[in-house]
This record gives C-alpha cells, sequence and structure tokens, in this order.
C-alpha cells in the first residue's frame, strides 16, 4: 500500500533497486550506500578473504558478501552485518535462550518463560505452562522466519496440539515456553547507542471497502505491495491458517467487510508473512529507545542490530519499558527503508557512519547507482573470486537528456557517442526511439567535461541535425550503455529462443489433446450421423 | 607439413580462449602461467589513449606485482620512458658502445630542409622512422635517394602527424627478436613472408589452404591466415610459378616479399642458431638501458659479418612468436617471467596443469563499464578428471544448461555444454575426483528429465578444461546485423507457432461444444471404464 503519507529514501528509489531480488535488498542498500560516497567497492564468493573467519550462511549464490575500502582500512560485510559484530554475538543471537539469558541478566526485560531440551517431556512443560498462567507462547530455539513458532496458547489442549506439531511434526525438539504478551510489536533498528529507525509491525491485514470480498481485498493488496521494493517478495498467502484465523471472526473469503473495518488475516506480525511496516521512529517513548539500546549493549560484541520488542497493554507494571523477545545482529532492514506508511530510515547511512566515520556527511553521488547483477555475473559464473565495482567521486551528478532528431541512427555514431562518453568518464546511456530520434542521457561529476561532451558530439560529423537539450534529475546507472549493444542483443536472442521453446511445448500439448479426440472411439464411430445432421441443418436452410 | 611445425608447449595446447588470441596472448599466458601456480590474479580496466583497456596483477602473501602485456614492474618506469623513445634509447646504447645504425633523432623544431640538410652525413639506403612509434608503425625503409627521403619525411611529419623522426642508415641483414631476461638471452626468433612448402602432390592453392588450416591450430596465427590477395598471386607469378602449380617435395615458395605475421609470416625459432657474440651484445643492450630487467632486443645480424647491430628495445614485446613458432622450438617466457617475479614458486611445475581460466566474460565485464577489477577464481591445484557425455535427449542445451547450471557450480564441477545436432547434446564434466563426477551422473539421472532422455554414452575427456560452466554459442563471433536477423527469424516463428496452436484450440473448443461431444460424453466415460475392464481380462 504505497500512501500517500509514504516517504522514502530518494537515493534508494525503487527505480535503483528495480533489479534487486529479495534477499540482496539489504547487502545492496549498504553496499551502495559505501560506494556512493567514494568508497573502494568489492564483492566476494564465499571464503574469500575475511569471510574465511566470519559467520555466514546460505552463500553459495553471490550479492550478499562485499567489503569496503578507504585510506583507513577494509570492513567486511555479510548482508547488513558488519566485520565490527563479533563470531560470538552472532552464536548468541542465533541460540534464543542465550539471548534471553544473557538480557535478562542485563536486567533487560523479557517475557517470563523456561527452555525445555530434548530430554524433558511434554508433561513438564505442561506444568510449567500451569505455573506462569496461560496464554502461552511455545518457540523453536533455532526456528526463523516464524518458522516453529505458536503464539497465544489459551489452554493445555492447544498447549498439546502445539507441542505435537513443533516438537513431533517439525522435530524441534528445543523449545522455549513463555508468557504470551500481547501489544504493539517493534522493530527497532540500533547503532552503536543510538535507535536510528523503528516500526511497528503490524500482523496483515486488509481494510473493507463494503464491496469487495476478503479474497478480493488480499489481491488488491498484493498488487500493491509488489510496488514496494521490500514487501514484493512478501504477498499475503492464502493459507489453510489465514482461514482458520478468518474463520475465527466468522467471516470466510467471500465475506465483505464493511468500509473502514480492518480485518486481521493473521496473528503473526512477521513481514515475510503479509504484515505491514509502520515507521514510528519519530513517536517512539523514550523507555522503549533505552530497552532497546539496552538490549544490543548487553550483548559482547554487538554493536548494531535489531530489537524485536512488544509494548504491553495489559501488563504496564511487569513490561512496561517494553519486553525484548529477539536480537537480531544480521537484520533485514528492508521494512525499515520501504515503509508501508511513514518515512524510511537511512539505516544504511547509519552503518557506514558507523565502520568509516571519515566519510560521515561528506557529499555523495546519490543518483547515481550500479548494476548489481552485471558486478556479480562473473561471481555466479565462478569465473571470479572477488570483483571490484569502478568508484566514483562522492559529489553530486549533472544530468542532461540530449535528444538528436533525424540524425543517423547508425551504430557508428552511436559508438563515437560511447567513446565520447568513455574519454570524458560519464556516465549514461542512449535509446533509440521508433521515430528514429536518438536520446542520450548523460551525467559527470564535473560540468566541464560534461560540456566537452556536448560540444563533441554537436560539432561532429556524424551528428548534425536538430537537438533539444534539458536539465533532468534522473537516477543515473554507472556506466554508458548504447542501444542495441551486443550483449543486449544476446539477452534479446536466448528471451525469444525460450519463449519460442514455451510456445512450441504448448502447440505440442494441444496437438495431443486433438489427436487424441479425433482418436476417440466414439467420436469416429458417431462421424457419419454428424454428417447426416449437418446434412439435414444445410438442407433446412 | 605436420613435421615441419615447431615443438610445442605442452601446457598451452588447447588453453587458450579465443578471445585471448586476439592480441592478448602475451597477457593471457604470463597471467595463466601465475595463476596455474596459486598466485592471485587481478584483472583491472584503465583508460588508455581514449580507450578502455585492461592490466593485470599478481600476488602472493606479501608480494605484488602489476604487468601491461609481457611488460612488468621491475622494469622501472624511468627504462620504460627510455624504451618508448627511440630517440633516447639510441643515445643511451651509444653512450655505452653498443652497436647502433648510424643516424640522428630531429625534434618538432627542425624543418624538413633542416633534416635533409643532417641526413647529407649518412649513406644511402636509409630508414625514416617516428621515435615513438610502436609495432612497425610509420617505418619506412629502403630509402634510396634525396627524393624518396623526402617523401618519406612529408608522409611522416603530414599524413602520419608524427613530429618527432629518426634518420638512420639501413643495416643489410637478417632481422631477429630476442627475448632477454636479466642476463639471460631466452629466445630468438625470426619472421619470414608467407610461404608454403611442396609436397609434390598438392597445388598451390591447396598448399595455402593446409597451411591455414594449420594457422588455425596455432593460437597466435589463429586470426592471421594467408589471405589470397593480388599481392600474393603477383609474388608467386614473379616465381614462375601459378596457383595451379605443384611445386617439389620440400620446395619453399614465398608467397609475399614482406615477412609481417599479421599477413601471413611464419615466425621461426632461431634460439640455438645465436652466437655468443650476438647474446653479448644483446645482454649488453639490455644493461646499458638503467632499470632494465627483461624486454625484446630488435637486432640485425648484418649480411657482411654476422655482427649484431641493435635496432630498438621493447618493454612489452609480443610473446606469440615465441610460445608458438611455426618451425623450431617453443620457448617458455611465461614460465621465465614469472620464475623472475615470484622467485618463491619456482619450483611449482604447471606442466601437467589441465584448467585454465575465461577470458571472454572477464574482457566483457571490465568493458561494461560497472566493474573496476575482477579477481579470478583461484585454480585447482591438482589435475582435473573430466568425462565427456553424449546424450541423446528431447531436450534442448539451453534449457538444459538453465537446470543444472547452479547445480553443477555448487557440486564444484566444470566444463561446458553443447548442442551437438538436434537430438543430441555435449557435455564435458570436470572435477577433481572420480566422486565428483558420478554426482553429475546422478544429477542426469535424476527424475527430472528421465522420460526425456533416451540414451547417454560417457568417455574419458583429455583437453583442457575452462574452470566455470558455460553453454557454448558463437553469437560472439556474429555481427548485429545477424543477431537481429535471428531474432526477426525466431519471433516468426513464434508467430506462425501461435497461430497453429490458436487454430488446433478453436478446432479443440469446436468438438467440445458440438452436441454430439456433448451427448457422447457419457458413452465416452464407458468406453474408458470398458477398455480397463478388457485390460484386465487380458
Amino acid at each position: 500500500m504505497v500512501e500517500n503519507n509514504t516517504e522514502w529514501l530518494p537515493h534508494l528509489s525503487s527505480e535503483i533497486v528495480s533489479d534487486v531480488h529479495g534477499n540482496l535488498l539489504d547487502a545492496y542498500a549498504v553496499a551502495l550506500e559505501g560506494w556512493q560516497r567514494g568508497l573502494k567497492l568489492r564483492w566476494h564468493v564465499k571464503d574469500s578473504e575475511k569471510f574465511r573467519e566470519m559467520e555466514t550462511w546460505f552463500v553459495d549464490n553471490p550479492g550478499q558478501l562485499f567489503s569496503l575500502t578507504s585510506a583507513g582500512g577494509t570492513h567486511y560485510f555479510f548482508r547488513t552485518r558488519g566485520d565490527k559484530i563479533s563470531n560470538e554475538a552472532v552464536y548468541i543471537g542465533k541460540d534464543k535462550n542465550k539471548t534471553k539469558q544473557i538480557l535478562s541478566e542485563n536486567g533487560i526485560p523479557i517475557p517470563e518463560g523456561a527452555f525445555f531440551s530434548e530430554t524433558q517431556s511434554n508433561s513438564d512443560i505442561h506444568r510449567y505452562a500451569s505455573s506462569i498462567g496461560f496464554p502461552v507462547v511455545v518457540k523453536s530455539l533455532d526456528g526463523s522466519f516464524g518458522r516453529g513458532i505458536l503464539t497465544n496458547i489459551q489452554d493445555e489442549n492447544e498447549l498439546e496440539y502445539a507441542l505435537i506439531y513443533v516438537r513431533g511434526e517439525l522435530k524441534y525438539k528445543n523449545v522455549i515456553v513463555e508468557h504470551h504478551i500481547p501489544g504493539n510489536e517493534y522493530r527497532i533498528y540500533v547503532v552503536g547507542n543510538k535507535v536510528v529507525g523503528a516500526i511497528n509491525r503490524i500482523p496483515a491485514n486488509v481494510i473493507g471497502d463494503g464491496a469487495n470480498s476478503i479474497e478480493t481485498l488480499i489481491k488488491n493488496k498484493n498488487k500493491k505491495r509488489m510496488e514496494n521494493p521490500r514487501l514484493k517478495s512478501c504477498p499475503i498467502n492464502i493459507t489453510k491458517e489465514l482461514e482458520i484465523q478468518i474463520d475465527k471472526l466468522n467471516y470466510d473469503l467471500n465475506s465483505v467487510p464493511k468500509t473502514g473495518e480492518k480485518v486481521f488475516l493473521s496473528e503473526k506480525s512477521n513481514i515475510s508473512l503479509g504484515g505491514d511496516p509502520v515507521d514510528v521512529l519519530d513517536d517512539l517513548p523514550l523507555e522503549i529507545m533505552n530497552t532497546a539500546v539496552g538490549a544490543i549493549q548487553a550483548i559482547p560484541g554487538l554493536v548494531h542490530g535489531a530489537v524485536d520488542l512488544i509494548l504491553s497493554e495489559q501488563h504496564p507494571t511487569q513490561y512496561g519499558d517494553g519486553v525484548v523477545l529477539e536480537v537480531n545482529p544480521t537484520a533485514q532492514i528492508g521494512s525499515l527503508l520501504y515503509p508501508i506508511k511513514g518515512k524510511g530510515r537511512d539505516i544504511p547511512a547509519k552503518i557506514i557512519d558507523y565502520y568509516f566515520p571519515e566519510t560521515k556527511g561528506k557529499g555523495k553521488a546519490s543518483n547515481l547507482y550500479f548494476n548489481l547483477s552485471e558486478v556479480l555475473s562473473p561471481l555466479a559464473d565462478r569465473i571470479a573470486a572477488v570483483t571490484e565495482v569502478n568508484s566514483v567521486e562522492p559529489t553530486g551528478l549533472y544530468v542532461r537528456k540530449i535528444t538528436v532528431f533525424e540524425g543517423e541512427s547508425n551504430s557508428g555514431s552511436h559508438y563515437f557517442i560511447k567513446q565520447e562518453a568513455l574519454k570524458n568518464n560519464l556516465f549514461g546511456f542512449t535509446k533509440i526511439h521508433e521515430s528514429g530520434a536518438t536520446e542520450i542521457v548523460i551525467a559527470s561529476h564535473n560540468k566541464q567535461s560534461l560540456d566537452n561532451f556536448r560540444r563533441n558530439i554537436i560539432e561532429s560529423n556524424s551528428i548534425q541535425s536538430h537537438i533539444k537539450e534539458e536539465v533532468v534529475n534522473d537516477a543515473v546507472q554507472l556506466g554508458f550503455f548504447l542501444d542495441g549493444d551486443k550483449t543486449q542483443l544476446i539477452n534479446e536472442l536466448t528471451k525469444v529462443k525460450e519463449e519460442l521453446r514455451k510456445v512450441k511445448k504448448k502447440k505440442q500439448a494441444s496437438q495431443k489433446q486433438y489427436q487424441k479426440m479425433l482418436g476417440s472411439r466414439v467420436w469416429r464411430a458417431t462421424r457419419p450421423l454428424r454428417n447426416f445432421t449437418s446434412l439435414i441443418r444445410k438442407l433446412a436452410r | 607439413m605436420e613435421n615441419k611445425h615447431g615443438k610445442r608447449l605442452p601446457h598451452l595446447i588447447d588453453s587458450i580462449p579465443s578471445e585471448a588470441k586476439r592480441n592478448r596472448i602475451s597477457m593471457y599466458t604470463i597471467a595463466l602461467e601465475g595463476w596455474r601456480r596459486g598466485l592471485n590474479l587481478n584483472f583491472y580496466s584503465y583508460i588508455n589513449n581514449n580507450k578502455l583497456d585492461i592490466k593485470y596483477s599478481l600476488n602472493s602473501p606479501g608480494r605484488i606485482h602489476h604487468f601491461e602485456g609481457s611488460g612488468g614492474d621491475l622494469n622501472t618506469e624511468k627504462a620504460i620512458e627510455i624504451c618508448d623513445d627511440k630517440a633516447l634509447t639510441k643515445t643511451q646504447l651509444k653512450s655505452t658502445a653498443v652497436p647502433t645504425p648510424h643516424g640522428k633523432s630531429f625534434e618538432n623544431n627542425k624543418t624538413i630542409s633542416e633534416i635533409m640538410d643532417h641526413a647529407k652525413t649518412l649513406y644511402f639506403p636509409l630508414v625514416v622512422k617516428p621515435t615513438d612509434g610502436s609495432g612497425g608503425k610509420g617505418v619506412v625503409s629502403n630509402i634510396k635517394d634525396n627524393k624518396e627521403l623526402k617523401e618519406a619525411l612529408l608522409y611522416l611529419r603530414d599524413t602520419l602527424g608524427f613530429q618527432s623522426l629518426i634518420v638512420e642508415e639501413y643495416v643489410p641483414g637478417e632481422e631477429i627478436r630476442v627475448f632477454i631476461v636479466g642476463d639471460n638471452v631466452l629466445a630468438a626468433v625470426k619472421r619470414i613472408p608467407a610461404n608454403v612448402i611442396g609436397d609434390g602432390i598438392n597445388p598451390i592453392s591447396k598448399l595455402i589452404e593446409m597451411k591455414n588450416e594449420l594457422r588455425k591450430s596455432i593460437p597466435h596465427l589463429y586470426f592471421r591466415p594467408i589471405k589470397l590477395d593480388s599481392t600474393v598471386k603477383k609474388t608467386i607469378h614473379a616465381a614462375g610459378y601459378t596457383l595451379d602449380s605443384v611445386p617439389k617435395q620440400d620446395e619453399r615458395i614465398f608467397l609475399r616479399t614482406t615477412s609481417n605475421i599479421s599477413t601471413g609470416g611464419d615466425p621461426i625459432d632461431v634460439t640455438e642458431k645465436i652466437t655468443n657474440e650476438q647474446k653479448k651484445t644483446a645482454i649488453k643492450a639490455v644493461k646499458s638501458i638503467p632499470g632494465l630487467v627483461h624486454c625484446g632486443v630488435d637486432m640485425v645480424i648484418t649480411n657482411e659479418d654476422d655482427t649484431p647491430v641493435i635496432l630498438e628495445l621493447n618493454t612489452r614485446p609480443g610473446l606469440g612468436s615465441h610460445l608458438f613458432p611455426v618451425e623450431g622450438e617453443a620457448r617458455d617466457i611465461p614460465k621465465a617471467i614469472i620464475d623472475l617475479y615470484f622467485p618463491n614458486t619456482k619450483g611449482i611445475s604447471t606442466e601437467r596443469s589441465n584448467v585454465f581460466f575465461d577470458f571472454q566474460k572477464i574482457k566483457e565485464s571490465l568493458i561494461a563499464g560497472s566493474t573496476k577489477a575482477i579477481e579470478v577464481f583461484p585454480a585447482e591445484k591438482n589435475k582435473l578428471i573430466a568425462k565427456r557425455y553424449i546424450i541423446n535427449t528431447s531436450i534442448d542445451a539451453i534449457e538444459f544448461y538453465q537446470w543444472l547450471n547452479k547445480r553443477v557450480l555448487n557440486l564444484n564441477l566444470n566444463g561446458f555444454i553443447e548442442q551437438v545436432d538436434e537430438e543430441n547434446i555435449e557435455i564435458v564434466i570436470a572435477g577433481k575426483t572420480e566422486n565428483d563426477i558420478r554426482s553429475f551422473s546422478d544429477l542426469i539421472g535424476s527424475r527430472r528429465f528421465k522420460s526425456q532422455i533416451f540414451n547417454i554414452t560417457k568417455e574419458y575427456w583429455g583437453s583442457p578444461i575452462k574452470l566455470g560452466f558455460e553453454i557454448k554459442n558463437d553469437y560472439l563471433f556474429k555481427s548485429n546485423k545477424e543477431l537481429e536477423n535471428e531474432i526477426e527469424d525466431i519471433k516468426k516463428k513464434m508467430k506462425q507457432t501461435k497461430k497453429e496452436d490458436n487454430l488446433l484450440n478453436q478446432r479443440i473448443n469446436m468438438i467440445q461444444n458440438s452436441r454430439m461431444w456433448k451427448m457422447t460424453s457419457p458413452l465416452r466415460n464407458l468406453g474408458g471404464k470398458i477398455k480397463k475392464c478388457g485390460r484386465i481380462f487380458e
């Protein structure tokens, strides 16, 4: 839901990240920030250089490991987590029980609960749950993305079901059982001793309009989520669980909620399960901020990361300062950058400030970006172990759009354009319109070289025609791209070949079906009859 | 002709990707040698004469060296500057009594008539060349009189735009290129004009074809065939032959008078033929330039008395002729260079290595504009084991590739896939152990494609392996126009196929909507059941 009251960061526009898929968004946002400040940016395959010692996971595909270098030295990053965070902090973050223990030792409020290992029986758990009182939460010790977590368990029966599911079916034998604390869920990002971003996570929901069914409302909401770089990979899925949830509200998928009525589709607030992130940084109570900063500082070796906490309405005395559920050293920041409501918060800038304080406040090339898949492709092909992105100057860009009408659009003059661009260290691209006009978007840190280019292009013999020039503020990709470049043609060729293959397959299927019908014995047997009836029809006419 | 061509370096056979064969042989072979020894290899882009170009570096812990072509950073910048300027080189050589042709250099402030005046002290024939030219560019030789001299000077100044010039005496003799590292002459090579050698059976036209086949098998000459142009025909006629003449066994027929490799000339290794005096002079020439450690020395062995005269020194000489001579023995210069720069890796032999790295994609990435540098994925230390699969299947190579690519790479396997014909795909797979290869066999034996694979044959594969997994195609050798045409053709085919599909669907709908089809539906269902029953009773 891209509402009017949403304000994303201009240098991370959806255009800039349009080619960056799902789990690469975090790494790209942080890497881009460092690169735009003029740092040297390199992307790595797994186990390259310092990554051999750093704790990482799921890194067979490139795009999650990068390093940034200034004159002062190099820092290595796995997604949003840099090398100033110790491996020990990562182990603790992964172990929910250990996290709780350390937080509690440091006086950070956590839900009352206990850990049960493999050797302990379900009846042990039942006894404990009764002693702290329902409702409770059962969560696996090492599940993530909401897997193996069952909340709001009301009684013994539900608990038994939950234990069979989590310990039996999912085989998460080690579980934590703790108070279920109803309230607002927050994800808060802390760098050093400062809260730099906070969102309220609201469970998946739709708002009625008095006309559409819940199913249609979900479909419409998913369409809007598609426009959000973070949410496009997490639509609201219609699952058994979702149907059970709306059944509790006496609805089904065909029900039509009243105008303005908010229907919650889940009890879990995970963004990956369809939850809505709403920016609340400016209104975050001081107690909550302190709790979040305290939680990060409690974990040894953790200097930045996310804290998930709940502010309870029901237990103001016990849990009034917020209760910490989890601490995440490798947190996703997409929902803080692209909230559904409120302002996107510049977490990447704060992380880079922390690692490279000398670049703090430096101007940056904020409308320049680089093509991630191009830089990653030698790594993905296992040809390279490291690729370095061309460095840029940390200053603003001058961008011009020059349209050449009636010009010769032969590739000769285009290569001339590219050569002129390279010579003057310019970025941009050409685009040939169907009318034959050529559009050149050209950018540079240096106004002088832009003027040089302009003069050479206009004065050159290869382009002598009517020219229009505009100052634009477009984001420009690193490099210079010619319309009709060979790589583009090869990509196009691969694409159409693939399409042709699909079309052929479809035709083969149709052919098969048709032959089968013709071959059907009954159809063949009734042919004389069909001929006869058609004859009658013709005669009747 | 087989027995005539040079003894090759076994570890360079089939190990040079085509993209590197085009003017990148020196860079690629030195990089390959270092990489195979386990050094880190980086390629990076830089702007050279307004064009994006590529340099590279090799490093081991605590030691890094940068290279450009066959030149490296052990040659000091000052030494490179002297060698790039033929006038400075000449002065330096003269001051240390190294023989060079008599001559003088002239800055841009000297007029042509002033140069002519000075040249009076020299004996014809003369040579005129720019002081900062490279690769023989702008060299005018065999100038016989003042008239020709004036023409040559005007040509260089006005047409080619070279201002600083050298005028020197032409030294008659055999020109050779000597490669020197430190105190050692490692190789010497001469060039002879394009030629064929008779076998008493085939006519010259056929011999040229055969020679071009041979050239195709030599990386350095791959893109440099003998072109059958008017000059070649004239030369053959002048020697009293036609294209249809059949030269006698072992008779050599020259096809041109110039010996440039690019127009079909042959590099011939003459390392064994160099005299000690010639060697000494070449080494002395290198020593006369402070900070010069390795280079190519161009010298003339005079007809008169076999004494050497030094023409120039090249800090980035092409290695192709030394590595891939048409006659004589190949010389492993890359090995010597890496030994020099990384002496601690001297003991690591790469002669049995069967891996090499892709250059196409590296080059493309570096010139695309986003990527500044690429560190090549490290080489396998041990020899890889490779198998070749021929798969008879209805799946085409592209579909297969898309499914296999990540899986193959994640299994740490390398190789390629290629569509052989409509029904057959060739896949070459290489891994560290037999077990690794077996995991690939399991992959293609998996259920995913089982019904579409009809037969698989397996055999040992002996050629070197390019790291990574690629689908072979010839797109890169096609022009943009050809690619556009292919795209158009496919779009047309697609349109046609869609049309046929629509037609079929119309017919299917017609049948399905016909009254008779609806009416007979119970009957058809029954028919199905009867068929099933029938089977039970059979």
